[in-house]
């Protein structure tokens, strides 16, 4: 049986304010026209504007060059959908995914606002990988979703 | 790409003072988002010590920047000795975005307009 073919598409985009809704915006109407449902397509684009938040906050994007380089596949495999999104940046050598963050606050005394978008990817990604390659940081994130009959 | 609004409501008692306040949220709550809202916010919820019903039904894309912009005028609220509720409706990705923060454990949420109001006022 032949291996299902995935559907690619890419967009460079420059790590800003406008860049973040430019990027949804790519992200939202691709997954429109391939069927995605809205939970899965809602997740990743919240994800992808996360990481993209993180780059621009903390990651030294915003002072680099080179924009960020989005690559989104979306694969069918019989029985259920895949989205895998990769965002490679060219800052310095960060792993986003080996941050660990605190208990949850009890209060809202105890509320610390920070990390909290790292957080929704831990929880919301089905797939995380992070890899240094060459000089950039690669960082893949993909969701499942269930197709009907 | 639709952006970020917000306006409120005041319930009066009969003597003109504020029963309850109510601020709706709307559109998307990102970066840009947030910058448009986040100082509107701040003097409708973290002045006096009201209660409050913050509304997300209408808000279509809540990122963490929003979600920092709320706990900061829950908690601004709570040391007035005000108290928010957050009206969710039948907004599911908002809601499981807040559930997923353990923001649920911190700030009431509902989805019923008047299970709000009787929760505000409890």
């Amino acid at each position: 049986m032949a291996p299902p073919r995935p559907d690619v598409l890419s967009l460079s985009v420059r790590p800003s304010p406008n860049g973040l809704r430019e990027s949804s915006l790519w992200l939202t109407e691709h997954c429109g026209r391939q069927a995605v449902p809205p939970g899965p397509t809602g997740k990743l684009e919240l994800c992808l504007n996360e990481v993209l938040a993180n780059l621009l906050e903390h990651g030294g994007a915003a002072e680099s060059d080179h924009p960020v380089e989005l690559t989104l596949e979306l694969l069918d495999s019989g029985d259920r959908g895949l989205a895998r999104l990769t965002i490679s940046d060219a800052g310095p050598a960060f792993d986003p995914l080996s941050v660990s963050r605190g208990p949850l606050p009890r209060t809202l005394a105890e509320a610390e606002p920070g990390g909290l978008g790292l957080l929704l990817v831990m929880q919301f990604m089905d797939e995380r990988s992070y890899a240094r390659e060459g000089e950039r940081n690669v960082l893949k994130l993909g969701i499942h979703w269930p197709k009907g009959p | 790409m639709e952006t970020a609004s917000i306006r409120s409501d005041d319930v009066l008692e009969a003597d003109g003072a504020i029963r309850l306040r109510k601020v709706v949220l709307s559109g998307r709550l990102d970066m840009l988002g947030v910058e448009e809202i986040a100082l509107k916010l701040t003097s409708l919820t973290a002045i006096k010590p009201l209660p409050v019903i913050l509304d997300l039904r209408e808000v279509s894309f809540l990122a963490s920047i929003g979600i920092r912009s709320i706990i900061s005028s829950a908690r601004a609220l709570d040391q007035k000795g005000g108290r928010m509720v957050i009206l969710l409706g039948e907004n599911a990705l908002v809601k499981a975005t807040l559930e997923s923060t353990g923001i649920d454990d911190i700030i009431p949420m509902v989805s019923d307009p008047e299970q709000a109001e009787r929760d505000a006022l409890a």
